[in-house]
Order: C-alpha cells, then structure tokens, then sequence
C-alpha cells in the first residue's frame, strides 16, 4: 500500500478537528429498501467511516476537492487523485481512498 | 364468507360501549384498507376535523387471507384514520403493522377494530374471542409499550413459560391456547400526544407513520390486546398448499443452488432487511405465516424485530463515532420501540438538527436553546437523552415532538431549510425516504398525490441492480434494460404493453406514460397491498431469475391465494379496479378535508435544489432506466431537479387520466358513478367539492 509521510502537527490537528456546516461533506448511504440517504460529514473520521459503510457512495471530485481545501492535505490529495485515476471500479476506488485515509488518520491521531 | 371472520368489532370510547359491523356489507371492498375507508366514510360525517378531535374515527383492518397460509399476507394490519403528522392538513391517512395481531385479531373472531370516541380516563381493551372489556389503564399509562405488553401478558394468561398450554378465561367460553395475547401499545410519546407517536407490537413491529399513537393518545387509549383460539374458513384448503408449495418451487429461494435465485423478491436468498452490522449472532424472524423472515432475533437480545429504518436511525452515528457497530446503535433503536417514536422522523430530525448545531443557531445558548450534546452524538447517553426529551417533551423535546417540520416553523426557518433542502422533507411535511422525487417520480408523485410517503418499493429494483452493478464496475449491468422495461411492462394489467411507463429520462417524467405508470401504482397498491395486504417487502415481484421466463409471481400469484381462501373467482385486473374505487374514496375525503390541486405540490428544493446538491458534489450515482435517443440504457438521474410548471402540466394529464377534474383535482360524478361510488358523489356535491365533468 502507498505510504503517506508523516504528517506535521498542524496538518495532524486538522485531520482531527471537526469542520463546521459550511465545509462539511455529503456522503449517501444506498440501499435497495432506503434508496440514497445521504450523511452529511463533519470530520476526517467520519469521512473514514463512513466510507466503512455498506455501500458508501461519495462523490470522488468533491472527496478530492475537501481534502485539498478544507483539510490542506496536499500529499494525500495527490496519492487520492493518482488512485482514482487507475482503471478500477467505484468500489475499488472507494476502498482504496479508504485505506488511505484511515493510514493518514492513524498517523494523525500518532502525532496528535 | 370465506376467509372472514363476519364480524367487525366497534368501540365507543366515551360511552364505553361495544358493538359489531357485520363484515358482509363491506366485503366488496376486499379487506384491510378498502374496508377502512369504506367505514371511516360511512361513520364520520364531519371529515374536515383534526386527529386529536374525540370524533376521529380509527380502523384496525386484517384481511381475508390473514392468519392463513397465503405467503407474506398472513401478518399485516391497516390502521387508519385522521392522523396528526402531516401538514398544512393532517390527512386522512394509513399506517400498516406486521407480527402477529391481525392473526391473532382473526382468531379471535374478528375481521377488525373501529375506534371512536374518547375515553375520560386511560383505558386498554382486553379481547378474548368473543368477550370485550374496556378496562382501566391507570396502571399502565407512563409505562413503555414493551413494559405494558409484559403486564398484560401476565394479566391475561397470568405467570408460566411462553411454550405452555394455558386456559384463558376460566371454565366458561375458555381459550386453551399456548400464545400470549397479540398487544397493540402505545409508549410516551403517544401519551403526550407527540405526532411522532406509534402504535407498538412486540418487540419491533410498528404502526409508525400518521402518528397514531398520539391519536389514540388522544383518545386515552393505551393499549388492545387480543387473543383467541378460532380457525379460519377456506374456501379451498387444498389449493391454498398447492398454490404455496407452486410458489415456493417456481419463485423462492433455491436451497440447492442458491445463486439462481438471486434476483428473487419473493424469496430472496437473505431476506432480512436491516442496516446495522450482522455481528452478532441471530436467526432470522418473520411475522405470522410468512416464508421469509426479514428481522432478526439476537443472542444480545438487543434490537430484536426491528427492520428497515428503524435499524438506521442510529447506526451511522454510532459507527462514525466509534468507527464499528457498538451496541449503541440497537438500543438506540430499542428506546425507540419503547417510547413508541417514529424513526423515520427521529433519523431525519435528528441529522437536521446536528446541522443547525454545526451552524452555529441550536444548541446552548444558541438562538435555537438545546442542551444536547453533540459531541456525545453516537453514545448511547445521547440517544436516550434524544428520545427521552421527544417522548416527554422535555426541553425543546416538546418541539422536536410536533415533528421536525412544525418544529422549523416554530423556529422560524421553515421556509429557509426547505428552499435549501436542508430539512429533506419533500412532501405533506414528512421526511423524505430516500428514493428522491427528483430522481424516482413514481415515489414521489405517488406520495404527493396521497396523504404520505408512500413506502411501497414496487419498483426501486429498477434502482438499485444498475447502481449497485456500475459501482462495482459492470458495464452492462443485467438485466437489460430494454427487457427488463418490456418485461415489467407486460405484467402492469390492465395498462399492460406500454414500456415508456418505465422512461425514467427527464423529457418523460412529465408524460401520459407516468401518469398511466402513477395510476397503476396506486390502483394496485390499494387493493392488493393495502386491502388484501401483500407485504410490501415481497410483493408485488415483476423479474424473477429463477423463474424459466424470468418473470417474477406477479400477476399470477396475487389472485391464486385470495381465490383459494375466499373461494372467489378474481382475477389480478378485478382487484386492480376495486384499487381503483378505493382511491377515488380516498381523494373523496382528502376533497373533504380541502385538498385542491393548488396545494399538491412539493417542497420548494425538489423545484430549485438538483437531486445530489449544486456544484462539484453531484451526489450519488443513481441509475433507472431510461429511452434516449431511440435507445433503452440504464440512465444517471440525479443532477436534476423537478420543473414546477411541467409538474403542474403532468398533474393535469394525470387527473385526466384518472378522470378528476382538472382545475381542482376533485373526483367528478361521472367518474364515480362508475365504479360504483354514487353516495359519494352526493356527498361532495352537498358539500360543493365535487369536481367538474
């Protein structure tokens, strides 16, 4: 798996603070009995975990674009936008973004 | 008068008195739903009255194939009345239970239960087969509907194990039976005449949309439990096994080869229906007579019954907040069972509120005064502060308990969170399910045409094997598309062979083709869902893959067990038509209530708001069918929001269709006089509502 580098403190504090509505994100849990719902996240964390879910459908731009600007993570933007450039499913990509990002918030609760 | 037990039992609260309809003059409505219509029409004169009014009228309906082998019909209950949830008009509306009352109610010998009237004090009715006591609810009233089931339990069959015979009522007209009485309860939340206040059944099942349990709150009643020891009449006992066991071999779950079965719906090879972690263990559990338990039942001994939204309300917060399933999740699912709370409300409300927490306008000592704590959001300690405060009114419990959309307009951003779709409640004031009137307009006209949402998953299929094969990186997902409409299409009798019924492109959401699509849905769902009461989690099933054809039981299947156990000779398109009489009764009290076509209309987001949000987040990847270009193809439906005057020109082609008047969306004469409803057609006009022809 790709490693990340790790974080510094700041980047490190970030990834763990919760972010306020306006820079929140919006996953959707689908399902044939619910249909989409969508969760609203407020955290790195919750990006994590939901993407844990059964089912998790978050758009992959918008995933790139909250990184990048909200979160300031540029590493990881580029290691995100490298693995969703390959040629495998959505639900590849999803898992892959996650084990990425569940690294990165490892290292952050490390530093933290 | 096969299948039916030939006797309504009628309750009069304040008069405390006990009475019966005989079933045969309402037994050309079916059962269940066209049955409590029929009642509700003929017994409240005055219609435009709210919920918590004494004068509501609430029905309790089985069905003719209740408590009889038909598979997935056997264990449903329609309740309706004037509920209290929805707005600007608290609609004539329905809720439906599974378990084991409407069962047992049919054991009992009763075909339902019609309630008037307030008691002066809270009472519970205790039924044994024919003998009916209005009793004293002091005892009860303040206790959770699991702790008040237990103590009439205990009263009604005294102490002694679940699995032992027992003889109830003593020497005279005794039941010997080894069941414990089926018990309809409602917790606090119904007490305190919340609109999120549900009738609870067991441990799971619950009558959760209209807010019935504040009616019967309203009404001082507690509780009804029913058990008896009668059997049932069928017409044809032998064809209802065969018509099982044909069913089962061509349409069920394939034990040996259980790949072949997996686009089955009416016997799927995992049947239960739920969102939090399989964890734990647990066997499936299914309401009475039914082939396909889609509950569970744990060795925690939490969460038990509970199914489909219930089981979400938490479990997204509880993972995000310890990053797995804790039990956080079932016993915050499990206080709502107690309490008696809706959970499609209290999941909705409770993701609109953490929004305006993380806005910064409530919380402590914000504009908006709360004092949950939001970091706590996942723990079980917030859960049962949430629902405690929604149960009691405790706090602004007391606004969260009017429903999240009175509450925003309490708070004065009513107007603000609908325009930005940041309260999802799309339609009638209720939240939204999930398949989005922007992208599934069956569901969404459906429900804004009626009285709520409508929950009834008939084609969501249609939905989900796209997204779900294009996520996981098929590219032709299967079935094709172009069979799948033209199979789907052939079993929509009577308006069979019209596949643009399925042309879910944006040009052909405002088609005749949807209207005929809509009608449909509605005509069939009334009767054969709702009356005769064919789960919706089985029925109605279009594609099978098990099946030779590939086509599902539908059509077929519906009819051959209302025949067997009736002894009628129906045939699918039969009920379809008396679906269709029993939506034209129930726009006729909507008409009286003041429905009009100008108030038929969504929230204002569905018109402005894309479906998956403005911008870079373009929301989920949700594919239906679609005609572009001469050519069938699974089609992406979100990005798009509804066009309010195209909307406003379909409503038009679908009350032609349905032969209303236009200008106001009111049933018009001539229609009624044709299927049958001329009483109807007089009432209205005395009340200046009927439609022009």
């Amino acid at each position: 798996m790709t490693k990340l580098a790790k974080p510094n403190k700041t980047l490190a504090s970030r990834i763990l603070t919760e972010v306020d509505y306006r820079k929140h994100i919006t996953g959707y849990q689908l399902s044939e009995r619910g249909g989409a719902r969508p969760v609203k996240l407020y955290s790195f964390e919750e990006v994590v975990n939901f993407l844990s879910a059964p089912h998790p459908r978050i758009d992959f731009e918008a995933l790139l674009v909250w990184v990048q600007d909200v979160m300031s993570d540029l590493e990881l933007t580029s290691k995100l936008k490298t693995t969703l450039h390959q040629d495998v499913s959505d639900y590849e990509k999803s898992l892959r973004c996650r084990e990425l990002m569940e690294q990165r918030l490892a290292q952050s609760k490390a530093v933290g | 008068m096969n299948g039916y037990m030939e006797k309504i039992l009628r309750l009069d609260l304040t008069d405390r008195k006990v009475s019966i309809i005989e079933t045969k003059a309402y037994k050309h409505w079916g059962g269940g739903h066209g049955m409590g219509s029929a009642i509700f029409w003929d017994l409240l004169k005055n219609k435009a009255i709210s919920g918590f009014d004494p004068h509501n009228v609430v029905t309790l309906m089985t069905s003719p194939l209740s408590g009889t082998l038909a598979p997935g019909a056997s264990g449903r209950l329609e309740i309706q009345g004037i509920g209290v949830q929805s707005s600007p008009i608290e609609w004539f509306t329905r809720s439906n239970i599974g378990g084991r009352f409407g069962a047992m109610l049919k054991f009992a010998g009763w075909d339902g239960i019609v309630i008037e009237g307030r008691a002066d004090k809270p009472v519970w009715i205790d039924i044994r087969n024919e003998k009916v006591t209005i009793k004293d609810a002091k005892s009860l009233w303040g206790v959770d509907t699991w702790k008040t089931q237990q103590q009439i339990w205990r009263e009604v069959c005294g102490s002694g194990e679940k699995q032992d015979w027992r003889t109830i009522n003593g020497k005279q007209a005794k039941i010997v039976t080894t069941q414990r009485p089926a018990v309809l309860a409602i917790g606090q939340a119904g007490e305190n005449l919340g609109r999120l206040g549900c009738i609870i059944h067991d441990a799971g099942n619950a009558c959760g949309q209209g807010g019935f349990g504040g009616v019967w709150g309203s009404k001082n009643l507690k509780a009804i439990s029913v058990i008896g020891d009668q059997s049932i009449p069928v017409a044809d006992p032998n064809a209802l096994i065969e018509a099982r066991l044909w069913a089962q071999n061509q349409y069920a779950m394939d034990l040996k080869e259980s790949n072949k079965s997996r686009g089955s719906f009416f016997g799927p090879a995992n049947p239960q229906i739920i969102f939090w972690s399989r964890s734990q263990d647990a066997r499936p559990q299914a309401c009475v007579g039914c082939h396909a338990g889609c509950r569970e039942r744990s060795a925690s001994g939490l969460g038990n019954e509970s199914s489909c939204l219930e089981t979400a309300f938490y479990s997204n917060y509880d993972k995000m907040k310890h990053g797995r399933q804790s039990h956080a999740a079932r016993i915050a699912t499990d206080l709502l069972q107690q309490y008696g709370i809706n959970a499609f409300e209290a999941k909705n409300g409770l993701d609109y509120i953490r929004d305006l927490n993380k806005m910064g306008v409530l919380g402590p000592g914000k504009s908006i005064a709360c004092d949950l704590d939001f970091s706590q959001l996942g723990e079980i300690e917030f859960a049962e502060k949430y629902t405690r405060a929604i149960a009691y009114r405790e706090g602004i419990g007391d606004d969260f308990a009017e429903g999240f959309y009175r509450a925003a307009k309490r708070w004065g951003r009513l107007e603000e969170d609908l325009n930005t779709g940041t309260l999802n409640y799309s339609y009638w004031g209720l939240p939204d399910h999930g398949y989005d009137p922007r992208a599934e307009v069956e569901w969404g006209y459906g429900s804004i045409l009626g009285d709520r949402d409508i929950n009834e998953h008939d084609f969501n299929f249609l939905f989900w094997w796209p997204s779900f094969q294009k996520w996981m990186g098929v590219p032709n997902p299967q079935p094709d598309p172009e069979w799948a409409v033209n199979a789907i299409a052939s079993k929509l009798l009577p308006l069979e062979g019209d596949p643009l019924m399925l042309d879910f492109s944006t040009p052909n959401i405002y088609s005749d083709h949807i209207a005929k699509l809509v009608a449909w849905h509605r005509h069939y769902t009334r009767f054969w869902k709702q009356s005769i009461q064919y789960c919706d989690l089985r029925w109605p099933e279009f594609i099978n893959s098990k099946a030779k054809n590939g086509l599902g039981i539908s059509g077929e299947g519906e009819p051959k067990f209302f025949n067997a156990v009736t002894g009628n000779n129906y045939n699918f398109v039969d009920g379809i038509g008396i679906g269709e009489k029993i939506w034209n009764l129930d726009n006729a009290i909507w008409t009286l209530q003041g429905r009009h076509r100008d108030i038929v209309h969504f929230s204002n987001y569905i018109y402005t708001v894309p479906f998956g949000g403005f911008g870079s987040q373009s929301g989920p990847p949700y594919y239906l069918p679609g005609k572009e270009n001469g050519k069938w193809s699974y089609i992406r439906v979100n990005n798009r929001h509804l066009d309010k005057s195209n909307f406003e020109e379909w409503k038009t082609k679908y009350y032609v269709f349905e032969g209303w008047d236009p200008q106001t969306g009111w049933p018009t004469k001539p229609k009624l006089s044709s299927i049958g409803l001329e009483h109807v057609a007089t009432e209205l006009f005395q009340n200046n509502r009927l439609g022009r022809s």
